[in-house]
């Protein structure tokens, strides 16, 4: 679901992929809900990487920050 | 002097994993103000560049809001803000605040000019410095690094451009449909329409699913709607990334 790019770990699907951001976050135990409402990108209650406290976007999508520090 | 409309920005007061974000001290700042100075308008949330090159935390946005203060309380609060924000902000983030009164801004399209310039560039602390100062705007850094200053600045400046962001928090109204009419009375809402700018039809209804969120749109606090079998309904929060 990520590809590495200088040591971060960049999320496959781009920034509107939202059914596998929900993938994505199943696979993961960290996942945090922002707790700021206004951060939360979707409609849904389902958990998604897209809501995701340690989620960093970039220009074309997002970096797991916690993967970057476990992972690197 | 009387009072006169003052803007103020907030950015980069978090850091990865904090418990609060620049939304939610900036709406702090905005109640303290609203129960102590003077009423409040709603936070508008302006989303700024996102590239590896600035040092934003998760998202790179700016929140900023307006209020009526005097020289005397503009003071004040600017000195609240100040020590707020010092406080409440993330041991390793970089907070900048900017604050000035509207008349001040001597121009305005300049102003401006840079908002949707850090929406589309990577900006320096310096060009920062030299906007705010041309423009009579007060620009602290807080503390560590300040880059927040560019965030800051530039919050204001899209504010003020009146065509950007979308309004903090969500309003819940405890009932499923309401007319368009009777929404704009309640005062949440300056305007209904229609996502392609088609003002919508005030004795529609309008189903509501959870609650309603606004985006800034003319200077005003706006519901984007669409068609739905004869009733309208808002925008989800997937339709709004753009603003």
């Amino acid at each position: 679901m990520f590809y590495k790019r200088d040591n971060s770990f960049v999320f496959k699907y781009g920034k509107k992929n939202y059914d596998k951001a929900i993938e994505a976050v199943g696979l993961c135990k960290n996942f945090v809900l922002d707790k700021d409402e206004d951060e939360l990108i979707t409609s849904t209650k389902k958990n998604s990487c897209y809501n995701c406290l340690f989620r960093r976007w970039c220009s074309e999508s997002f970096i797991c920050m916690k993967k970057g520090m476990y992972e690197s | 002097m009387g009072k006169n409309k003052v803007y103020i920005a907030i950015d980069d007061t978090d850091e990865v994993g904090y418990y609060t974000s620049t939304g939610e001290i900036c709406e702090d700042i905005r109640e303290h103000i609203d129960k102590n100075y003077s009423r409040t308008t709603p936070i508008t949330r302006h989303q700024l560049l996102l590239d590896d090159r600035i040092p934003y935390t998760s998202h790179n946005s700016s929140m900023c809001f307006t209020c009526e203060l005097d020289l005397e309380t503009f003071e004040q609060v600017k000195n609240f803000i100040l020590s707020y924000v010092a406080y409440k902000s993330a041991h390793s983030s970089s907070p900048g605040v900017c604050m000035g009164f509207e008349r001040d801004i001597c121009d305005r399209d300049a102003l401006i000019a840079y908002g949707l310039d850090a929406k589309k560039r990577v900006l320096t602390k310096e060009s920062a410095y030299e906007t705010a100062a041309a423009q009579k705007l007060f620009l602290k850094e807080v503390k560590n690094k300040g880059n927040g200053i560019i965030g800051a600045l530039a919050g204001v400046a899209l504010r003020a451009y009146g065509n950007d962001g979308r309004i903090k928090g969500k309003i819940k109204l405890g009932k499923k449909s309401i007319a368009v009419s009777e929404l704009l009375e309640t005062g949440l809402f300056e305007e209904v329409r229609l996502k392609h700018g088609k003002t919508a039809d005030k004795n529609h209804h309008i189903v509501i699913d959870e609650y309603l969120k606004g985006v800034y749109i003319d200077h005003k606090s706006v519901l984007l709607v669409e068609e739905y079998g004869g009733f309208y309904k808002p925008l989800v929060k997937e339709n709004l990334l753009d603003y």
